[in-house]
Order: structure tokens, then sequence, then C-alpha cells
């Protein structure tokens, strides 16, 4: 019996000596004492330990048989992650948008272009085709995207419909989630699509509206936040769909980052949202033109570390929902099997953030798969090498974001190791998760 | 030369209050793994 690999510990408090230990692929956590803790890292020692309690640890995988066990648990739940029993579809049926966003990754895409009926119709035969072949679903789960969806009602309802009637059809569930920058998020709307499966909604408000007015705005310059926040409120009530709030992090916002959640929570906002601050992304269009948004205020390195640091300590100190991994998330869409990103020209990509790119089309919709291209859609020697790293953060990072790979090496192939921000940002999250929101929990006296 | 051996654990007492554990997720509770993407919507 050993530790698993994917076990780690974190002190919390010096006098009492405790650590909360947590598994980081079955996502188990636990308060053990300072002596426990040394018991298991020492490894040679567990035959001290009490044989309910080793039974306990053996369940929660934070002690394993063997590290054969260990690995074949790691790889088969990897894989598992990669092979979900759900259809995810994303569909961008158009290009057209009301915004001008300073770091838009669809940036150089006609935005006059919408999916014509034709390739709608092409698209809406592909899925069918595509589910009955690769059959066992429980769900599908379809994503509107853009450009801006809500500009494009009919192509909106044509594909809610028809997706509903295929999953209909062969059995099985289906919701849909809408990510839209929310200026048309009128509440007659929504409430339509609720009625239709809508589950959940991304949204985006990148600070207070000194800042977020300057980087997301209409074509015309005018700010778009106290719309934006209205559409919210007017919603907020709507308990069936789940509101997602990104908030895009970069140099030029993460001062105000706090000052965003007090006027959230100024309007009742704090228990409402989801929220998911992420980083800036260097992306397609900014590559070569220093003067770009993205080369300007993206976070790297040591000030990306910093800034999920002020992160956790701007949500903590407000008493919103502190997100229990934060930073990274396994499985990446560019692994995961049936998860397929469509434009509107009907060509398939394996992520939103390559749309527009024509080195990462893995087929179209009427042609089927380009197969010169499947080798783009693993991360599995990524995985691999960081296993044999006996890196503990593989299944809540998975070698980290393929596109942000590309990003910064020209290869999707490239590691994308995050190791040490994670290492100084999990902490922070688990203990605030887990102590400081822990509401169900059980001691197990020995 | 003799390897010199650490057994400062196996020789110390340890008491029951050592071996208390305080279960914040057991294995039964573990939530869904799903793709970062739809990870933002559930």
């Amino acid at each position: 019996m050993i530790k698993s690999q994917c076990t780690i510990f974190y002190p919390l408090d010096q006098i009492n000596n405790n650590y909360l230990v947590y598994n980081t692929l079955f996502r188990t956590a636990a308060i053990v004492s300072g002596k426990v803790k040394e018991l298991i890292e020492e490894n040679k020692y567990l035959d001290k330990i009490p044989p309910n309690l080793k039974e306990k640890l053996l369940q929660m995988g934070i002690l394993v048989s063997s590290k054969e066990d260990d690995q074949k648990r790691l790889i088969d739940s990897l894989n598992k992650g990669r092979n979900p029993d759900y259809f995810f579809p994303v569909i961008a049926f158009t290009a057209k948008c009301n915004l001008k966003c300073v770091y838009c990754f669809e940036e150089g895409i006609d935005q006059s272009i919408s999916m014509t009926p034709e390739v709608a119709s092409k698209t809406v035969q592909w899925m069918k085709d595509y589910v009955s072949q690769n059959g066992h679903f429980s769900r599908i789960h379809l994503a509107l995207f853009g450009g801006e969806p809500l500009l494009d009602m009919e192509n909106a309802t044509y594909f809610i419909d028809e997706t509903a009637a295929i999953a209909n059809e062969l059995g099985m569930k289906f919701v849909f989630n809408l990510t839209t920058n929310g200026v048309l998020m009128k509440r007659k709307t929504i409430e339509e699509f609720v009625k239709k499966g809508l589950q959940g909604i991304q949204v985006t408000l990148d600070g207070p509206p000194s800042i977020h007015n300057i980087r997301r705005k209409f074509k015309n310059g005018k700010g778009t936040f106290d719309i934006i926040l209205q559409n919210i409120l007017d919603i907020a009530d709507i308990d069936k769909i789940i509101i997602t709030l990104e908030v895009n992090i970069d140099e030029q916002d993460i001062n105000s980052f706090g000052e965003l959640l007090d006027i959230l929570a100024k309007n009742g906002l704090r228990d409402r949202l989801r929220l998911v601050p992420e980083p800036t992304l260097e992306t397609m269009s900014c590559i070569g033109f220093k003067d770009h948004h993205c080369n300007k205020y993206v976070l790297k390195g040591k000030r990306l570390t910093e800034a999920y640091i002020r992160i956790l300590q701007e949500i903590s100190s407000r008493g919103f929902h502190i997100p229990e991994v934060i930073g990274v998330s396994y499985p990446c869409i560019f692994g995961e099997r049936h998860h397929y990103v469509i434009d509107f020209y009907g060509n398939i990509y394996k992520c939103s953030f390559t749309i527009g790119n024509k080195d990462f089309i893995v087929g179209n919709v009427f042609d089927g798969f380009n197969w010169r291209n499947k080798d783009i859609i693993s991360s599995k020697n990524v995985i691999n090498a960081c296993y044999e790293k006996k890196c503990s953060f593989v299944p809540i990072c998975g070698g980290g974001c393929r596109y942000e790979a590309w990003a910064k090496t020209g290869s999707y192939h490239s590691m994308n190791c995050k190791k040490e921000m994670i290492e100084t940002i999990l902490p922070l999250s688990l203990k605030q998760y887990f102590i400081g929101h822990n509401t169900h929990s059980e001691s197990i006296q020995h | 030369m003799e390897e010199k051996v650490d057994d400062s654990i196996s020789t110390e007492s340890l008491d029951e209050k050592d071996f208390e554990i305080y279960i914040l997720r057991d294995a039964d509770k573990r939530p869904d793994v799903v793709c970062c993407k739809i990870a933002d919507f559930i």
C-alpha cells in the first residue's frame, strides 16, 4: 500500500498540526492530523494506521494498493473523461456581432456572415449521423455560439428545435447553453429558451463600468456595462438557469476586479452568479502585433499566479463562492471525444478559440472528417508525459489548454505546464472551498 | 559505515486523537468530470 501520486497535503493550522488532504483524481478531501500525514508520506509506517482508517483512506483514493493500481486508475479515469456519455456540439452559426471587443479572437472574420439554410440543414444531418453512429449517449448538450448568437434568432431557433428533435427521436435528454455578450439577452427570449431546455447562460463583464466599457463596447465606441447588468438583473429570478459570469482578466482590469464584485453584491447578485475569472489569452489575431491588447496586457508566469491570488482574496473577502479549482481545467475540449465546434461555413473544429483558423479544421459537415488533422484531437501524449514526471495535478490540468500551448509554442502537442502556479493557488482555493464553505462533512473517530 | 535509519515515527507514541479523520468529501460524492467549456454551465 502506498500514497497515491494524486494525493496532496496542505497545512491548516500550526497549533493543532492538522492538514487538508486532497486527492486530485477522486476529488476527495479530509482533515487529518500531522501524524497521519507523516505516516502516509513516509510510506513505510503505514502499518501503524488503524485498519478502519486505512480502509477509509483506500476508499477515498488517498492510499492505493500499488503504483500499478494508481497508474491504472488514473489512466482509466482520464480516458473516461475523454469519452463522455454525451454529445457536445457547439454551433457558431453566425459571425455577426454588435460589439467590438479589444481582445476578440474572431477578429478578422467577415462579420456579415451567417450560416445559410443549406449549411444549417447539412449541419443538423451531420449531427444526426454522428449521434446515430457513435450511439450510447445519455444526452445531447448543444451550445449556441457566435459571433453573437442572439443576432440570428432564426438559426438559433432552428438549431434548438432540430437538435431537440434528434435527441427525442433517439431517446436522449436534450439541454442547451447560450454564450452571449448579454446586450440582447431579454427576459422574453430567455423564458422561451427555458421552455425549450436552456440550462445555462454565459455572459461577460470585465470590471466596473470605467474598465468594462473600454474593453467591451459597441462598434460606435459606446460602453455596454449598464445594458448587460440590467439584462442580468431582469433574468436573475429565473432559477432554472445557471448564469455564469465570465470575467476576462489581464493587467488592464485585475486591479478593478474587487470593484466589480462590489457592484454585483450591491445589486443582489452575490449568490446568483457563477463566477469564472479567466485570463485573457494570447489570440491568433494578436500574434505578431506588439501593440495588440493581448500582447500588452496578457498575464504571464508569476504575474498570472499573483493575479489568481488576488482574485481568490477578492472573492473570499466579499463572501462570493470560491471555485474548488481555479486556473486549470480538464478534460480540455481538444482532447474530448464527441465535442465539436461548427462554424458558419460548416467547418468543424475542436475548440471555439480556433474558429477561422484553417490549420485547426478537422473536417466539415459536407465531407466529414479530414483525418490528416486527426492528431490534433488528442492530448494523450501530453498527459502521459505529465504522469511520467510524477505530477500530482494531472487529473485537474491534463497538460494544459491545447490552444494556449499552440499560441505559446506553435505546437498543440507541447506541454503547457502550470505546475508552479497550481502549487501556489490550489491550497488557497481548496482551503477556502472546503473549510470556508463546507456544509457536508462527517467525522469518523477511531 | 552503517546507514542511519530515521525511526522517529516508529518509536513515537501515537494516541487515538492522531487517527481522527474529518471527511470533507467522501469517495461517493465525487463531482462529475466534464470538459472545460461544459463546466462553465453546470
